[in-house]
């Protein structure tokens, strides 16, 4: 582009560009940022960031990969959102959250849903997340989903949608805060003519939002833990990081021990109670007695507590249900029926492949969809059929084929596209971006999110886990 | 009260921290005498190679025959060595990342860069740079996350474990380093002549960090009575085995007294015991009874880390390790 050497690589090319409408034409909240970025040479810029990647190795900020810990990416220049924009996703994500929230709470008790046809009784009864176990359990606080990180992208016409929920043990949060921390340390300058919305009192909304877990006698002052799987799992970081931020023990299964109809931590001076588990544990792993019984992460006895109302676990067991992506589908219609109003935000058109319309279309057009396990993550078993070989696209048509009910298909969405500094200048590149909504009492969304960038060209797969990175997201203010 | 898997993990990181210091300090003292007398030099092995390697748990025996001097001083810095520096830097790594949530950001920050920094050192650096450059890293390092230990965190029971792991693991080593070379320095009084004698006793103080504080403090010439008694008697020198013991003691009482252990815990009656059986000993010279003393000083130690083993520190079975990180690894976190 003309007139900023850094931005000389750069191309739109028919994309939706989140700084610019056109060539050289930066958009009216990315004015200043643009206008900055001209005034820095790449060599400043590059030594910037050479800044923040070491920061991030020194600070062990990390991911796990292949039994390797590797920084997470970081791009220096931020994703912005205009207020405006952002107050109508804020509503749409929290509509989403509480009528998912509703959905659970109705899945494991009245079954209102199911009984009236909204949701197929089928399809919630094979979901993988369904858990039986927890049939006519009402979780303390009667909460089912105390944080979801909910995947937003935006189409080529610029349109925001819901592309994923993540209503199990949703990671990212740490990065949120992390990287307006580098941010402020590492660019100060380019938050000067920007008011942006903080986000460091995100560990107080979630402390929030488990402490809304806790038995109702204990609600007071409840004793909150954050139980990881430890150092070997990708996400322990964070799983430090926010248990520090909120001032409470991070601990693992081996730590804790179950008596008398309470959850207790073991320390070298005796027990201690336990109110609140935050757990970053699947649920099949637990507790050993009810789940998975070779389960060396979790809790001997701890489901019979939770069940009995002696400890609250966040997220509640069983959410697995509300974000199965073939569930995802009924969304829509889970809003409508729960609250009674529109969707906000849309959604991604989606094909249930055990229907066998969409089954047949789905496998006629693969070289144009996106396939998805139902129960997935991180960027895995999937197809991105535009993106795969022949032979790649025969091997999951079989794989359909034997399963159809294990996976969904969507229409491939040109994710927008944002400026990455790579090799020494400015480069577009696919982002999506994942706000949190923490649920206690109230629902709270924390301002922005974390917007993940696939590095590689052309690449849509943001996951860290497959070349991603991140950026700072702004909320103006 | 704390977890018993973090109390643990406070425990190794002062225990791995200053394990890692001694041995590099250690390493650069043989390695300065190595170039100086020659690899084949007699008093260079026997009095700092040898005590390096039964140190780091690579051999008590004669060094490697090589001909390079970085070549001799790779075992004790490999990685695949389980006592060498870098495998002592690195676990001392891993048991802060497992209470990263408790650690001042600074020491985490510090230990995490410390290990970045010296698992960097390869083979190729080593000859680059030198040992030297090696060693004065990891000297730095440890004496930075000590510094960062003591100023930045909380006096509590975390930082007491800490303190108690990087105390006794110098009592022990102070002990072992005095008695493996004393042992040899006596053995070669007669044959090699007081000028070898004065190198092998300035080895020993420099070894032991202790060099300058003693001709500061004790005497102009160095002999080996005075520096025998200063290195296991000098309480107010933090390098004595005296020092070390009376840290053990400290840290375990406000322990105690602190609920962490048991009141009647066998470790800090250990303690109590070391204590007194150096203020038994009375004056100490380099003779037969210093090597006895020594015996039961490191007998003492051993007791007092089984001690606390058993009464504080919970371990995952060895067997079931490999099965908890491969489940621990598969967790989603979507």
């Amino acid at each position: 582009m003309e007139g900023n050497a850094l931005f000389a690589e750069y191309r739109i090319d028919g994309h939706f560009d989140e700084m610019f409408t056109s060539a050289g034409r930066p958009r009216p909240a990315y004015r200043d940022l643009y206008a900055g970025l001209a005034a820095t040479d790449a060599a400043t810029f590059a030594s910037r960031c050479r800044m923040a990647e070491r920061s991030y190795m020194t600070q062990g900020i990390t991911f796990s990969s292949a039994g390797r810990e590797q920084p997470f990416p970081f791009d220096l220049i931020p994703r912005l959102i205009p207020r405006d924009d952002w107050r109508l996703l804020e509503k749409g994500l929290v509509q989403r959250v509480k009528a998912l929230d509703l959905f659970l709470a109705d899945v494991y008790g009245p079954r209102r849903a199911i009984r009236d046809g909204v949701v197929p009784n089928r399809l919630v009864a094979t979901c993988p997340g369904y858990q039986r176990e927890m049939v006519g359990v009402e979780p303390a606080g009667g909460r089912w989903i105390h944080i979801a990180g909910i995947d937003l992208v935006r189409d080529r016409g610029g349109v925001w949608r819901v592309l994923e929920d993540n209503v199990r043990t949703p990671s990212g949060l740490s990065y949120v805060l992390q990287n307006r921390a580098f941010m402020k340390r590492v660019l100060p300058e380019a938050f000067a003519h920007h008011g942006v919305e903080p986000v460091d009192h995100a560990p107080l909304l979630l402390l929030d939002a488990l402490r809304a877990a806790a038995p109702p006698d204990r609600r007071d002052a409840p004793t909150v833990a954050v139980l990881t799987p430890g150092p070997y799992n990708a996400a322990y970081s964070e799983h430090a990081f926010l248990a520090r931020e909120m001032g409470v023990p991070l601990v693992q299964g081996h730590d804790l021990s179950v008596r008398d109809g309470r959850v207790w931590i073991e320390t070298t001076a005796g027990r201690r109670p336990v109110d609140v588990i935050y757990r970053r544990v699947d649920d099949a792993f637990l507790d050993p007695v009810t789940f998975r019984s070779d389960s060396l992460l979790g809790v001997a006895g701890l489901m019979q507590v939770y069940r009995e109302g002696g400890v609250g676990l966040a997220n509640a067991v069983g959410t697995g249900v509300a974000d199965d992506k073939a569930v995802y589908v009924y969304v829509p219609d889970i809003i409508r029926y729960f609250l009674e109003e529109e969707p906000i935000i849309p959604q991604v058109p989606t094909y249930l492949l055990e229907r066998p319309e969409d089954l047949e279309m789905v496998l006629d057009n693969l070289h144009r969809l996106v396939v998805k396990a139902v129960d997935g993550a991180g960027g895995y078993g999937m197809l991105i059929g535009p993106h795969a070989t022949e032979a790649e696209r025969a091997a999951f048509a079989s794989r359909i084929r034997e399963n159809p009910r294990g996976y969904i298909a969507q229409e491939t969405v040109d994710l927008s596209r944002a400026p990455v500094f790579l090799d020494g200048g400015i480069r577009a590149r696919h982002v999506d971006l994942r706000p949190f909504v923490l649920y206690g009492d109230t629902p709270a969304v924390v301002p922005g999110g974390l917007t993940r960038v696939a590095l590689r060209e052309g690449s849509l797969v943001v996951n860290s886990s497959q070349g991603g990175g991140s950026k700072d997201t702004w909320v103006l203010s | 009260m704390m977890l018993a898997r973090v109390a643990l993990a406070f425990f190794s990181i002062g225990r791995d921290v200053e394990g890692a210091e001694s041995l590099a300090r250690l390493m650069e003292v043989g390695h300065a005498m190595a170039v100086e007398t020659g690899l084949a030099n007699g008093t260079a092995q026997a009095s700092v190679w040898q005590p390096v390697m039964a140190l780091s748990g690579l051999g008590g025996g004669a060094p490697p025959a090589v001909d390079a001097l970085g070549a001799l001083a790779l075992p004790v810095i490999a990685p695949e060595g389980r006592g060498g520096v870098q495998a002592r830097v690195r676990a001392a790594r891993d048991h802060a990342n497992a209470v990263r949530d408790l650690l001042p950001t600074d020491l985490w920050e510090s230990l995490n860069e410390i290990h970045l920094e010296i698992a960097d050192w390869s083979e190729e650096r080593l000859d680059q740079a030198g040992v030297y450059a090696f060693c004065r890293s990891v000297r730095r390092a440890a004496n930075l996350v000590h510094g960062v230990a003591d100023q930045m965190m909380c006096h509590d029971e975390g930082w007491q474990f800490l303190r108690l792991g990087r105390s006794l693991e110098r009592a022990a080593g102070q002990t072992r380093l005095l008695d493996a070379t004393v042992r040899a320095g006596l053995a070669a009084r007669s044959a090699t002549g007081p000028e070898a004698e004065v190198r092998a006793l300035r080895a020993l103080l420099s070894s032991a960090g202790a060099y300058y504080d003693f001709m500061r403090k004790v005497s102009v010439s160095i002999e080996p009575d005075a520096v025998a008694h200063y290195l296991v008697m000098e309480a107010r020198s933090p390098r004595s085995i005296r020092c070390a013991l009376n840290e053990v003691h400290d840290s375990l009482a406000a322990l105690a007294a602190a609920g962490a252990i048991p009141a009647g815990s066998a470790a800090l009656g250990a303690a109590r015991a070391a204590c007194g059986d150096l203020d038994a000993a009375g004056d100490v010279a380099a003779d037969a009874r210093l090597r006895a003393l020594l015996e039961t000083v490191l007998a003492r130690c051993d007791g007092i880390g089984a001690a606390i083993d058993t009464d504080c520190f919970a371990r995952s079975p060895d067997g079931l390790r490999g099965a908890l990180h491969a489940q621990a690894e598969h967790q989603t976190q979507n």
